[in-house]
């Protein structure tokens, strides 16, 4: 049985279905990528898993758990972290001080404790401080350590939003479009800390992405999702091959070879995509 | 002075065995990692190169065999040199930014067929090597993304190697040192590139570039460190931060040799990003760098100075101009006026201090200054500020160093007087040759170019030298070991215009370097009327400066060619003009459509401009300025923001300075085809 098992979820607001009845699996240490158009409802089951929404039919199962009705910081404690596409940072708070706050759920000791701030108080936050420094060299934020989030750049911001979804020490990160708006080199290095995180830290990674070339590069398995409907799912050679899919992306129904047509996204990709996809 | 009285018998990692033995719980290494400064004791380096000794032997390393060894400014570095040397091993540094293609050319000179390195990205490398270039072992330090190479029988981590190390810990270890001599080969340095000779450069610069290997012997490197101990002792404890690529030879002269003859803490920063800021936390007692440091320093102090509100610029300004003149007259050798000399002790108290504090300069005793021609306005500057900066001179055949400048005697335009031991003689046609006992003995596999370079044990240095006898009384003994040397720069880029004048191209290009908007600078005077430049600009600060003034821009090749820019940066050529005596003024300059990169061979590993290199590249525009044209067009390489690159028409205007007045309207909207 996979990680996370999204079985028939029907999303509904008002009379529109954002999703219906989709259905899709999460082995353990993959990285599974969610593609499809704008307004597809990629990010409507981001938002159904990590507890943001709540499905109006169908269960989505975390191991045991099971997420249907589960509130966010609820999901959090399963081990769900996620990375927002918008950035949630605080913008005047450095960074070090941005992932010590995400380490909230791992601080257990009493407001009188804390206040004294002697013994296990003061042990726990040695923890933390070491554990936020772990993260922070990997994610390679050393220079950065003591910056404001807001004096930096886009692309480095990125870094610190991921590097928060760590901080939480989560077996499944949820990435919601890391790669919007960022250049060439930049990008490269964010594939490159995607795979680290899945082979280091043997975390399971939800990946939400518009530059199919990354895509079909390092997913395990690639889902697609078209006006709230599952259209296809498997490999990226068996997704790339698939007529729906290439129908999907140009409004063309002909039947040839997909991995050309199927990349709308990548030349545009260098000049900010960010505004144009919002799922 | 702290040097044991037997260095120069003994080898670099017996002297660190010693050491371990007498001081073992002195501090020896500090590494910064996961925010916090790690310590090193004496006994625990020596543990790690033990390991690393044995381990080596035991996967078969012989004596005399050459590795590689590609490692960031971590102790991993040290941990493997000494290592290496201690299994009777030939370490080969070489720079981690270098190419796959350079890295291939370096194992190829030297034969290494072992490699020890940083981790993924030089692994990397060395697999796309291996095919054509077969190694036997690569240890890698740090194992993150190397799970693609897993049951690769090549590699093994440093760990497995210390592993097998401790498992032969028998006792061997002192039996193997012993097997050491003083004169074995112990380290190849690769010489800078800068020189051309034979290894030469296409027009396409894509040529080997990566230099020749020169020989050090234990006893030749732990030689030069003693020799400059006997002029700038240090207290043992003193600290050192080590960020410059290990592969340079003046980092092995601090790092390595002087390190161990005084018990100087040597410290590595977090990460090459967070050098400066870790270099603030530290406070080092004594620095060994290029320029370029220097020069960045001065542009972000004097950018964050002008900056600031208009009573704060004033005052400042005013403490640093009279601190300035008694420098100056101090560094010339004259007594200072008593006015000068009074607010130079008041911009101590309110200006100098906090700032040196703040930069983490304040406990520095000295900074040698080496590897390209230090100006005055930069030493005067630092000297201002109350900083020791001290030029040096050496090449790397001469292990780095065989000239400093000596405190309290520091004389602008000089590299000062010869290290205690090393002789300086010029030749009929002005060439600077050197003798010392450190110096290297030849390049690696390459007699005939060790028998040109060597001559009758004098070291041919190519450059062209100028001794001044120094201050009467204070240098004893013979009459040359106290002469100042001024180096006038490269035999070969010494230019004659068609007047007959004698140019060096090096001092003009120092001073034109010292505008905060120009990063790098190209000097042309052979067979030309007047000197010209090429000159690349400095992104950032024209960046800002572009931002600050509302100019919008697209590219670097598109910031270059705005008429508002070109004006900007004749005002720059205008001010060093003045600076500059009349056959060293430009007339005409150009600026680069791109910024200038070691990747594409325009720069050494150490950021220093290759000529030759730069010459073919540019050719059709140096052609230009010399005719004293007004445009050139050219088909040029342009990069994008994201990385896609493209050969674009371009048409550069070339700046006449002498019709300075005549505003620049006519510049034509090159490369202005971007959106």
């Amino acid at each position: 049985m996979s990680q996370l098992n999204i079985e028939n979820v029907t999303l509904t607001f008002g009379g529109v279905n954002a999703l219906s009845g989709v259905s899709l699996h999460v082995p353990e240490h993959e990285i599974v990528s969610i593609i499809g158009p704008n307004g597809a409802g990629k990010t409507s089951l981001l938002n159904c898993i990590s507890g943001f929404y709540h499905p109006t039919k169908g269960s989505i199962k975390f191991g045991e758990h099971e997420l249907g009705r589960a509130a966010p910081n609820v999901v959090t404690r399963y081990g769900i972290a996620r990375a927002f596409q918008n950035l949630e940072l605080f913008r005047g708070l450095t960074v070090v001080e941005n992932l010590l706050l995400a380490r909230h759920t791992h601080i257990r000791y009493s407001l009188l404790s804390g206040a004294i701030f002697y013994g296990k108080a003061s042990r726990i936050e040695a923890e933390n401080r070491a554990y936020v420094e772990r993260i922070i060299d990997f994610m390679e934020l050393q220079a950065y350590r003591r910056a404001p989030v807001g004096t930096l750049s886009y692309g480095v911001q990125k870094r610190v939003e991921v590097a928060r979804a760590l901080t939480l020490e989560p077996q499944l990160l949820l990435l919601d479009e890391p790669m919007a708006g960022m250049n060439v080199e930049e990008k490269e290095d964010m594939v490159r800390f995607i795979l680290d995180i899945r082979e280091e830290q043997g975390v399971t990674v939800v990946l939400i992405e518009h530059d199919l070339g990354v895509v079909m590069d390092i997913s395990d398995r690639v889902y697609v999702l078209d006006f709230g409907v599952r259209i296809a799912g498997g490999t990226p050679a068996e997704v790339s091959a698939d007529p729906r899919v290439i129908e999907a992306y140009t409004g063309v129904g002909s039947g040839h070879d997909a991995s050309e047509p199927a990349n709308p996204d990548q030349t545009s990709s260098g000049q900010g995509s960010a505004g144009q996809v919002t799922a | 002075m702290s040097t044991s009285p037997n260095a120069a018998a003994l080898t670099v990692p017996g002297l660190l065995a010693a050491l371990a033995q007498t001081h073992p719980a002195e501090v020896a290494l500090r590494h910064k990692q996961y925010g916090l400064w790690n310590e090193v004791s004496y006994a625990e380096y020596l543990e790690q190169v033990q390991v690393t000794a044995l381990g080596l032997r035991a996967l078969g390393l012989e004596r005399g065999e050459r590795v590689a060894i590609i490692c960031e400014n971590t102790p991993l570095w040290l941990y493997a040199q000494l290592g290496v040397q201690a299994a009777g091993g030939v370490s080969v540094g070489i720079y981690p930014s270098m190419t796959t293609r350079e890295i291939a050319e370096v194992l190829a000179l030297t034969g290494a067929t072992w490699a020890v390195v940083q981790g993924e990205e030089q692994v990397d490398k060395l697999l796309e090597v291996q095919a054509r270039h077969p190694l036997r072992r690569v240890v890698y330090g740090q194992g993150r993304g190397m799970r693609k190479h897993a049951g690769n029988e090549l590699l093994l981590t440093f760990e497995t190697l210390g592993q097998l190390g401790r498992e032969q810990h028998d006792g061997s270890f002192g039996a193997l040192l012993a097997q050491g001599g003083p004169d074995d080969l112990a380290h190849l340095t690769l010489s800078s590139g800068t020189s051309g000779g034979s290894s030469g450069s296409g027009a396409d610069g894509n040529t080997a570039t990566t230099g020749r290997a020169v020989t050090v012997t234990h006893r030749q490197l732990l030689g030069l460190g003693h020799a400059l101990l006997e002029v700038d002792p240090i207290r043992p404890g003193d600290d050192y931060l080590s960020f410059l690529p290990l592969a340079w030879s003046g980092e092995q002269i601090m790092s390595v040799s002087v390190a161990l003859q005084s018990r100087l803490t040597v410290n590595f920063p977090e990460s090459s990003e967070t050098a400066l800021v870790d270099l603030a936390e530290l406070g080092p007692h004594v620095m060994y760098t290029p320029p370029r440091i220097w020069e960045d320093l001065r542009t972000s102090l004097l950018r964050r100075m002008n900056g600031s509100y208009r009573l704060n610029r004033a005052v400042s300004g005013a403490l640093l101009r009279g601190g300035q003149r008694a420098a100056t007259a101090k560094l010339g050798g004259q007594p200072p006026s008593a006015r000068d000399r009074l607010s130079r002790r008041f911009a101590g108290m309110l200006l100098t201090r906090p700032v040196l504090d703040r930069t983490g300069l304040l406990r520095l005793r000295r900074a040698y200054v080496t590897g390209s021609a230090l100006s005055p306005e930069l030493t005067s500057f630092f000297h201002a500020l109350g900083v020791n900066l001290k030029a040096a001179y050496g090449q790397a055949e001469s292990l780095g160093l065989s000239h400093v400048q000596r405190d309290g005697e520091v004389r602008s335009g000089t590299v000062g007087q010869a290290l205690p031991g090393a002789e300086t003689r010029l030749s009929e046609s002005g060439e600077l040759l050197l003798r010392a006992p450190w110096q290297s003995s030849g390049y690696f596999g390459d007699e005939a170019a060790s028998a040109e370079r060597w001559q009758g044990g004098w070291l041919h240095s190519g450059d062209v030298g100028q001794l001044s006898p120094g201050q009467s009384g204070s240098a004893q003994g013979n009459s040359a070991q106290g002469q100042h040397l001024s180096v006038r720069g490269r035999a070969d880029e010494l230019c004659r215009t068609l007047a007959g004048q004698v140019v060096e191209p090096q001092r003009s290009e120092n001073r034109l370097k010292l505008s905060p908007y120009i990063r790098e600078a190209l000097v042309l005077a052979q067979d030309q009327d007047a000197p010209t430049a090429l000159l690349a600009l400095d992104a950032g600060a024209v960046g800002s400066w572009a931002e600050s003034k509302r100019l919008a821009y697209s590219t670097f090749a598109d910031l270059s060619q705005r008429p508002e820019v070109a004006a900007l940066i004749r005002a720059e050529v205008q001010a060093a003009n003045t600076d500059l005596s009349s056959e060293q003024q430009i007339s005409r300059f150009a600026l680069l459509y791109k910024p200038l990169d070691a990747d594409d061979g325009e720069l050494t590993r150490t950021g220093t401009v290759r000529r030759s290199v730069l010459t073919s590249r540019f050719a059709p525009l140096i052609a230009g300025l010399k005719r004293g044209d007004g445009k050139v067009a050219l088909n040029a390489e342009v990069e994008y923001g994201d990385g896609q690159k493209t050969t674009q028409e371009l048409t550069i205007t070339l700046h006449h300075l002498g019709a300075a007045s005549v505003p620049d309207h006519s510049a034509a909207p090159a490369a202005r085809s971007f959106a």
